[in-house]
């Protein structure tokens, strides 16, 4: 479990990016992390990674503290950063030398990956193209088969074929021992894929709901008009009128729609976290 | 599981770091004892260009210690960016794994070199001595060497340091402040001594070193005793070694 404990952070004692947040992550999920630029997403995934240190508060992933950055806590962790930088060597040099790190690696698991995403092999991975370079750490990542698998931002620079390999290749990859972290602002990239959703804004956390909980407390669905309905939480014309976002009273199924959830939370914080407090 | 040193983690790191920077460490050691032959070689005869062999010998020695505080410089340059640094700092290994690989391999480095340098001395001044016997006088003796040997280790101690101390400008930054450092201290040395000795101008002194006094027709050296030297002695090897573990604290507290 990944325990996020009254955090605080800030890259100046002045002004800090978050204040007190307090988050757990379960085993068996792939959670969502979403929030506009610059809402401190990936200082949150830096901080969880012991690559930035909390100014107060603790975090705890199962009884390891991340910042004191011990082998046993990092042979079960693994963080695709936004930005890559990959060694200039074949992909079997990059095995031969990367992999013995991670006890639970499978290279035929690997490959498999790699076959999923059309990755050309022998060459230097330095000769790849940025989004099949990325398509590589997102591969090693998942065949490492750590615990902990965090992802900041891994859609930029995929093209759109990759964007639903990843999804496929992703849950395909998820067990019940494993928690996996997905942080993006392209909340579509998204769908299909998790289960759960944080959204982060203005240093705290708005939303951290399972997918099953915001459609039972919320509706998305496509009204002739949303004018004097109190129930609308979001609203944007669509051809058949409304596509909209409102509070699901008469508990009627609906899919979850990421784009139009982020828009109607980041304009109504208040009522939804009204809405979600509700028994 | 050990949290702190395993020999397993330490040496996949070694081959991680060779397999990364092997060819070009080996390409610029060949590159180095090209240059340094063609420097020191006996078989050429310089003097004809007005060159004398020794200074050309201590020309490699500078230049070596150019390139091993240029070396030193970038061990840790990885961490200066935060694509490179997440991938280092997140390798399944403990910190002194990763601060003793990498200065396993500096150290290697710098040890090639330095005991090329030496050995190439000792054996072309030989050389040499065959034509002209009167050169074996100018030969390094062995406490001339070793204060060579531990210059260039101070030299590499401080740009190790450097490179993970600044982010930027590494090899500027630390040159800056290691001649800053040398001219005050220097400095400081030369005010302490002229303040003892009533501001005769015929006395000069180095820092750790025996005072030098200039007379008309003479020079007298003061020594320190055996016991104030070798404590002296000591204390320079600590500082090397200092060196380094503040380098190993600025490693562990590497923030990205």
């Amino acid at each position: 479990m990944i325990h996020v404990d009254s955090v605080s952070f800030g890259y100046s004692s002045k002004k800090l990016l978050f204040e007190n947040l307090s988050v757990k992550l379960h085993p068996g999920n792939i959670y969502g992390l979403l929030g506009k630029n610059g809402a401190g997403k990936s200082s949150l995934l830096r901080n969880i990674a012991g690559l930035l240190y909390p100014t107060a508060g603790k975090i705890e992933i199962d009884g390891w503290e991340p910042k004191k950055r011990q082998p046993s806590f990092l042979q079960d962790f693994f963080l695709i950063p936004e930005e890559i930088d990959l060694p200039s060597v074949t992909i079997e040099k990059y095995i031969e030398t990367l992999a013995p790190f991670y006890p639970k690696f499978d290279e035929v698991q690997f490959r498999n990956y790699l076959g999923e995403f059309e990755i050309p092999q022998g060459n230097k991975i330095t000769d790849l193209s940025y989004g099949q370079k990325k398509k590589v750490l997102i591969s090693f990542g998942l065949a490492t088969n750590t615990k902990h698998l965090i992802m900041d931002e891994p859609t930029n620079g995929l093209d759109i074929p990759s964007k639903s390999q990843f999804r496929k290749v992703v849950s395909s990859a998820l067990d019940p021992h494993r928690i996996i972290l997905i942080s993006t602002h392209q909340v579509r990239d998204l769908d299909n894929l998790i289960d759960s959703i944080i959204i982060l804004d203005d240093s705290k956390i708005l939303v951290h709901h399972s997918l099953d909980e915001i459609s039972e407390k919320l509706r998305f669905t496509t009204l002739v008009t949303a004018e004097d309905d109190t129930r609308i939480l979001y609203s944007e014309p669509s051809l058949k009128g409304y596509t909209v976002v409102m509070e699901n009273l008469e508990q009627e199924d609906s899919r979850v729609d990421l784009e139009r959830l982020f828009n109607a939370v980041m304009n109504n914080p208040a009522r939804i976290r009204k809405i979600f407090q509700k028994p | 599981m050990n949290q702190v040193f395993s020999f397993h983690r330490y040496w996949l790191l070694l081959k991680l770091d060779f397999a990364e920077n092997g060819k070009r460490s080996l390409l610029s050691l060949a590159v180095i004892f090209g240059l340094m032959l063609i420097m020191m070689s006996p078989t050429i005869d310089y003097s004809k260009l007005g060159f004398d062999p020794v200074f050309l010998h201590a020309l490699a020695y500078f230049f070596i210690t150019f390139c091993t505080s240029l070396s030193a410089s970038l061990v840790f340059d990885k961490y200066a960016s935060s694509t490179k640094g997440i991938n280092a700092i997140l390798i399944p290994a403990s910190q002194t794994e990763k601060f003793l690989a990498a200065l396993t391999g500096n150290l290697a480095f710098a040890t090639v070199l330095i005991a090329l340098f030496i050995v190439m001395h000792i054996w072309f001044m030989e050389i040499l001595a065959l034509d002209n016997k009167d050169i074996l006088n100018r030969k390094f003796n062995l406490h001339f060497l070793a204060r060579l040997v531990y210059i260039y280790y101070l030299v590499q101690g401080v740009c190790f340091l450097g490179s993970i101390y600044f982010k930027k400008a590494t090899y500027i930054k630390t040159a800056s402040v290691l001649v800053s450092f040398i001219i005050v201290f220097s400095l400081i040395n030369r005010t302490f001594v002229r303040s003892l000795t009533d501001a005769d101008p015929a006395i000069s002194a180095m820092p750790f070193g025996q005072w030098n006094i200039v007379g008309r027709n003479a020079m007298f050296q003061i020594e320190y005793s055996e016991s104030t030297f070798l404590l002296i002695k000591i204390f320079l090897v600590f500082f090397v070694l200092g060196l380094w573990y503040i380098a190993f604290v600025r490693l562990k507290e590497k923030e990205i």
